[in-house]
This record gives C-alpha cells, sequence and structure tokens, in this order.
C-alpha cells in the first residue's frame, strides 16, 4: 500500500457521490402515518444549485383521504401551500440552498390518515462521462429512454395503489352501511308496528268507556 | 489487488455512512417513529440512517457516538397481526438491512435511545431508504462496454421490481374482490331478513288486534 494508492482512493472516493447519485434511480415511498389534528414535518438540504428533489405524496387511509401539505424554502417563504388534496406530484427546483420544510397537517376530521411520501433528490439519468463512440452513444440514448419509461410506471402503479386503497376504503364503508342500516330498518318497522297496535288499542279502549 | 478493493469497500462505507443524502426529522430521544412500506417477497430493503444529538455547546447537531446513543429497529408485518420480524439494536449511524420474507406491509420503527443519563436530548434523524441491491458500488470502470453492461443491469433490476410489484397488486385486487363479493351478498341477505322481519311484523300486528277487538267485542 504506497502512498500513491491512498491518493487514488481519496480521489476516486471524492468522486463517488456523483457515481453513486448517477447510478441509480430511486423512487421508493414510505408511508407515515399522521393522528388527527396533527402536523408533520420532514426536512431535506439542498447542497447544490443543479439538484431538485422529487416529492410526491397521496393520502393511502383515513376519512376524506385529503391533507394539507406546505412547502417552505431555506429563506422562510413558502413555495407550495396546498388545502385539502388527495395527492400531487412536485419537482422542487432549487429556490437556494439549505433546510427545505415539508409540513403535512391533518386539520380536517377525526381520523387517522396514513400518507405515502416520496422525498428524494431526483438522481440524474443514468448518464456517464468520458469519451463514447457513436454506437455507444446511441445505446445510452436508448438506454436512458428505457429508464424513463420505467419511472413513468412506477409513478402510475404507485397512483393505482392509492386509487386502490380507497376503492377498498369504499367497499368496507359499503358493508357497515348495509349492516347497521338494515339494523335500523328492522327496528323502526317492529317499533312502527308495536306503537301502531298500542295506539289502536287505546282508541278502541276509550271509545269503549265512552259507549258502555 | 484483493486488498486494494476491500480497502475501497471500507472507505466507502465509513464515507457513505455519514453522508446520508436523504429527509430527516427532529425529535427527540426515546422517541419511536414508524415508516410502513409495501415489500413485496424477497425484497432488499436498505436504511441508510444516521443519529446525531445536540450539542449544547456548539449550539448544533453533532453525529452521536456510539456511547451516546443505541437506536432500536423495529419491523412489524402489519398484514400479520403487527408480528415483529427484526428487532435489532444498532450503533447511532449505518446501514440497516432488511430481507422482506412475505409480501406485504412492513412497519420500520426507529427509536433513538440514549444510554446515558440524558434521556431527553434533542435528536435529528437522517433517513434514506434503498430498494434492492446496492448497484451502484463500483469503481469507475474505464471500458465503456462496462458502464453500458452496468447501466442494463440497473434497468433489469428496476424490471424486475415492477414485476415484484404487480404481483402484490394481483394479490391485493383478489383481496378487493372477495370483499366485494362479500358485500353483495350480505345486501342480498339481509333484505331477506328484512321482508322476513316485516311479514312477521304485519302478522304478529293483525293477530294482537284481532284478539283484542274480539275481546272488545267489536267483532
Amino acid at each position: 500500500m504506497t502512498s500513491l494508492s491512498y491518493s487514488i482512493i481519496a480521489a476516486i472516493l471524492l468522486c463517488v457521490p456523483n457515481l453513486v447519485q448517477a447510478a441509480s434511480s430511486n423512487y421508493a415511498p414510505v408511508a407515515i402515518n399522521l393522528p388527527a389534528f396533527s402536523k408533520e414535518c420532514l426536512y431535506f438540504d439542498l447542497v447544490s444549485h443543479d439538484d431538485s428533489l422529487v416529492v410526491s405524496y397521496q393520502v393511502l387511509a383515513g376519512g376524506n383521504f385529503e391533507v394539507d401539505f406546505q412547502i417552505t424554502a431555506p429563506d422562510g417563504t413558502e413555495i407550495v401551500n396546498e388545502k385539502q388534496k388527495k395527492f400531487s406530484d412536485f419537482l422542487v427546483r432549487s429556490y437556494g440552498l439549505g433546510q427545505y420544510e415539508f409540513c403535512f397537517s391533518n386539520t380536517y376530521g377525526t381520523a387517522l390518515k396514513k400518507i405515502e411520501i416520496v422525498l428524494e433528490l431526483e438522481k440524474g439519468s443514468i448518464a456517464s462521462e468520458g469519451e463514447e463512440s457513436p454506437e455507444d452513444i446511441i445505446a445510452s440514448n436508448s438506454i436512458e429512454e428505457i429508464d424513463r419509461s420505467l419511472l413513468m410506471i412506477t409513478k402510475t402503479m404507485s397512483n393505482l395503489r392509492g386509487r386502490e386503497h380507497r376503492n377498498k376504503s369504499t367497499v368496507e364503508s359499503t358493508g357497515s352501511r348495509l349492516t347497521w342500516l338494515s339494523l335500523l330498518i328492522m327496528g323502526v318497522t317492529v317499533g312502527i308496528s308495536v306503537l301502531q297496535a298500542l295506539i289502536i288499542q287505546f282508541f278502541f279502549q276509550s271509545r269503549s268507556r265512552n259507549y258502555v | 489487488m484483493l486488498f486494494d478493493n476491500f480497502l475501497q469497500l471500507i472507505f466507502l462505507w465509513l464515507y457513505m455512512s455519514s453522508k446520508v443524502s436523504g429527509f430527516y426529522y427532529y425529535g427527540n430521544g426515546g422517541d419511536r417513529k414508524c415508516f410502513s412500506k409495501e415489500l413485496s417477497k424477497e425484497t432488499l430493503l436498505n436504511i441508510q440512517y444516521n443519529v446525531q444529538s445536540y450539542d449544547e455547546n456548539m449550539k448544533t447537531y453533532v453525529n452521536a457516538n456510539n456511547q451516546e446513543f443505541d437506536v432500536l429497529f423495529d419491523v412489524e408485518e402489519t398484514f400479520d397481526d403487527n408480528h415483529r420480524v427484526v428487532s435489532q439494536k444498532m450503533v447511532p449511524s449505518g446501514l440497516f438491512t432488511f430481507l422482506a420474507i412475505e409480501s406485504g406491509e412492513h412497519r420500520f420503527c426507529i427509536s433513538p435511545q440514549a444510554t446515558k443519563w440524558m434521556s431527553k436530548g434533542k435528536t435529528k434523524v437522517t433517513l434514506e431508504f434503498l430498494i434492492g441491491k446496492d448497484a451502484q458500488i463500483d469503481s469507475k470502470k474505464k471500458s465503456s462496454f462496462q458502464t453500458l453492461h452496468n447501466k442494463i443491469n440497473i434497468l433489469n433490476e428496476k424490471v424486475l421490481e415492477i414485476r415484484r410489484e404487480q404481483k402484490l397488486i394481483r394479490e391485493r385486487e383478489a383481496l378487493f374482490r372477495d370483499a366485494s363479493e362479500s358485500v353483495n351478498s350480505s345486501a342480498m341477505w339481509w333484505t331477506i331478513v328484512q321482508l322476513i322481519v316485516l311479514i312477521g311484523t304485519c302478522a304478529w300486528q293483525m293477530r294482537h288486534l284481532r284478539t283484542f277487538f274480539v275481546k272488545q267485542k267489536v267483532l
């Protein structure tokens, strides 16, 4: 191990973040739970003017499936302020370097909301540096296009997942409404008929009292 | 040669473990924060995390050292009655790896626990969720054929992930269909029950009034 190889390792390490970010485009949504009337904030630091953030959310479960969402720039200005939306998609370009704040508020309704979030740096397309022959450039372009299409597929499937959850919740609510309303109707039917019988009895009893 | 690569990997791991490029949140020591994620069977999930604690003297967040904080990771399968699959204590900064055994929604909970007496320190937890194998740990290859090869491998990984997700969608669709069918049949049964109750009540009412009128000598 010579000092030369140490310096080579150091040079490679400095290049590694670019390699790492250029190599894989990660779209991995995670879900957080937001109790009623609470606010949850996540933060992200932007360190370079060329970076942009992929931000998207959808409400998977709870109540009317809507939340409030705000994005605050590092200097305090509010970039985005959305009220009561079911899902949304953003690409936040650099409004200045520093800490960006992403807040979800569950202000309407008493249901616990489950929100699926994607909050990542936009990884550049898998482009490479260095000289390439024309065939390689064509191949690279095709690969980039396939990559973009795959990202679109992933996003579409993510939206589908949100719709599935909403459909499932509708079906479950239909089932429970059916049960409770049926019981209510049966109770009301029996109650009304008993009441009718009693009232007719009452009328005829008082009538017979008068005439007998 | 092998030792060179090994050393590179070590340096890379050390470098990456202190520079997590993900989102972060503020909390207190001892807070348990949970994130849910749908995973299909045999998907590898890496969580790169970094817990920093607030230093009163420097008035900023610094990397916590191993003696101050332990980080407890729990993984529960919410589709299986919150069955806890993994519970692991780890150092304040590093990589948590999880291989999903079953398909479904898993809940990952992080709780930084202070080992010393100060249990209410303010913490800043940085997280990055990475799916699939680490396709990026690769030293710079000169040959463009190699880079094309790598890129196609990455695309292949993504396509496999999409296939897994589609299998999950199919399973969920089956559950949804079952739920729909059960609501449909319960609609029919409840209507029949309501009809029976209605006819029964009607019959009872008529009979009751008839006996009453017979007693009253109206009939």
